[in-house]
């Protein structure tokens, strides 16, 4: 008897799992794509805005907000009723997600339910909870993490300056630009590729804030300020807070630790072109406070993400040096653009090789799995070439990178030449 | 992200038509001299770098 449950709660989890593949299948056929997410953020920002600025009773604030509001939600609507799958595909996804809730049910149903995580134990650094950021502009949540860093670190900063020095256009900002400006204000920090939560807390434990790049949803990268978190009886994180631009704006947000994890993992999903930036579980290390950088670093990248590194602070001090009227700035823009072609064809190519090897490893798996004496033969086969063909694409792109760091201290250093003698 | 995505990608098609066309032109000039793997190695390393020095000091004049 005890024999047959456990076969039919496999056969319930088996069924949910290939379920759910349908439905993820599915799902990402007619998914939204970013713009649609982008305008969705947008106005659910504003929408708290709003009514944040209701609340405090500031009625022409929230007027001007309304009428904001409107517009926004107008946009998204409009951009999403032009996406919306028809009928049938919704009905389709509708009785799949019942199909997979029902098989889920019956799994827990039959005595296998998950305990709850229970809290126990809490760490929140103190003034991120409430502190007020107001920044008028579009894609400013790196600005927001960054303010929210500086003037709970004793450095005080207005939010609308550090946007207007940083990211004047509104685009989005890579992680040196974050490093750099963070540094040239007073705080010692630096990036760090493949971090772990254990990396995270370390530093909550320090008493000193972490700033991480997450996906907010459509492969949207944002930035968020980590000042706190939960963990349970045997000491295993359970939740983290936060506070950013989208969820955490009035006050911090509680954010469920496999949620963040999955977010963290893949902050620019997996479509063109924001997969271009294989930035994966990034960190912006805080080690405390020290004297101010007079100038930007020459070194400011990390060799592991040097063409991702120089393309996204290329693209940023072009504009920004642009925007701001900052000769320099854009002259170090350039450099690294120029410079970095090189490395940006020889990196994203080792990328590109190390997917391909990354898919016939797989298709060898499968056709391991099949057992017989053929599939066995072909299966081993095509492992050992997809991982010397991964391999290869790991070399090419250490290669990529190596060109880019190259690109990237030749245009710090042109910027910092604009510090030294023109400032 | 605003036209961040837009600029990223722009950047990156310009890099790979750029380097076709500089490792094209290196590898078929009628007036390259020897060494021409050596000339298309440096332009594959160097970019606009190589292909101006190979501008400069590659081709016979």
């Amino acid at each position: 008897m005890k024999k047959s449950v456990n076969v039919s709660k496999i056969w319930a989890a088996v069924a949910s799992v290939v379920l759910m593949l349908v439905v993820v299948q599915m799902t990402s056929a007619t998914s939204i794509p970013q713009q649609v997410d982008e305008l969705r953020m947008k106005y659910e920002r504003l929408y708290q805005q709003y009514t944040q600025a209701l609340s405090d009773a500031k009625s022409s604030t929230a007027a001007e907000l309304g009428k904001e509001v409107a517009a926004a939600k107008r946009a998204y609507e409009e951009a999403r009723a032009n996406l919306t799958p028809s009928q049938k595909t919704q009905q389709k996804i509708k009785d799949t997600a019942n199909k997979v809730k029902d098989s889920v049910d019956k799994l827990f149903a039959s005595g296998d339910k998950n305990e709850t995580a229970t809290v126990t134990a809490s760490k929140e650094l103190p003034g991120y909870d409430n502190l007020k950021i107001n920044i008028d502009g579009d894609n400013y949540c790196g600005q927001f993490a960054m303010t929210s860093v500086l003037n709970c670190m004793g450095i005080n900063k207005d939010a609308q300056q550090i946007y207007k020095d940083t990211n004047p256009a509104g685009i989005f900002t890579g992680p040196p630009t974050i490093i750099e400006y963070l540094n040239m204000n007073g705080v010692d920090a630096s990036q760090k590729q493949n971090a772990s939560i254990a990396d995270l807390t370390r530093r909550l434990d320090a008493g000193l804030p972490v700033m991480v790049l997450v996906n907010s949803g459509g492969g949207v990268p944002h930035w968020v300020t980590i000042f706190g978190y939960n963990s349970d009886a045997s000491g295993k994180v359970v939740s983290l807070k936060l506070r950013d631009s989208y969820w955490g704006t009035s006050k911090g947000y509680e954010i469920d630790i496999e949620t963040f994890k999955t977010a963290w993992n893949d902050p620019v999903g997996n479509k063109l072109p924001n997969s271009l930036l294989g930035y994966s579980n990034l960190m912006i290390d805080i080690k405390g406070t020290k004297q101010p950088d007079q100038s930007p670093s020459a070194l400011n990248f990390n060799f592991n993400t040097a063409m991702e590194d120089n393309m996204s602070s290329g693209i940023n001090d072009v504009v920004n040096g642009f925007k701001r009227i900052a000769p320099m700035q854009l002259l170090g823009g350039l450099t690294k653009c120029v410079l970095g072609i090189p490395g940006t064809v020889v990196g994203i190519t080792g990328k590109a090789v190390t997917k391909g090897g990354d898919m016939v490893i797989d298709w060898g798996k499968k056709k391991l799995d099949q057992g017989g004496f053929g599939n066995t033969l072909l299966g081993g086969t095509a492992v050992v070439g997809g991982s010397v063909v991964k391999a290869a694409g790991y070399v090419t792109k250490a290669a990529g990178n190596a060109l880019s760091s190259v690109a990237a201290i030749a245009g710090n250093f042109t910027k910092k030449l604009g510090y030294v003698f023109a400032r | 992200m605003g036209i961040f995505s837009t600029l990223s990608s722009m950047y990156v098609l310009f890099a790979f038509a750029f380097q076709s066309l500089a490792l094209g032109f290196v590898g078929y000039d009628s007036r390259g001299r020897s060494n021409r793997a050596l000339w298309l190695l440096a332009t594959l390393l160097t970019g606009p770098i190589g292909l101006l020095i190979y501008f400069f000091k590659g081709r016979a004049s």
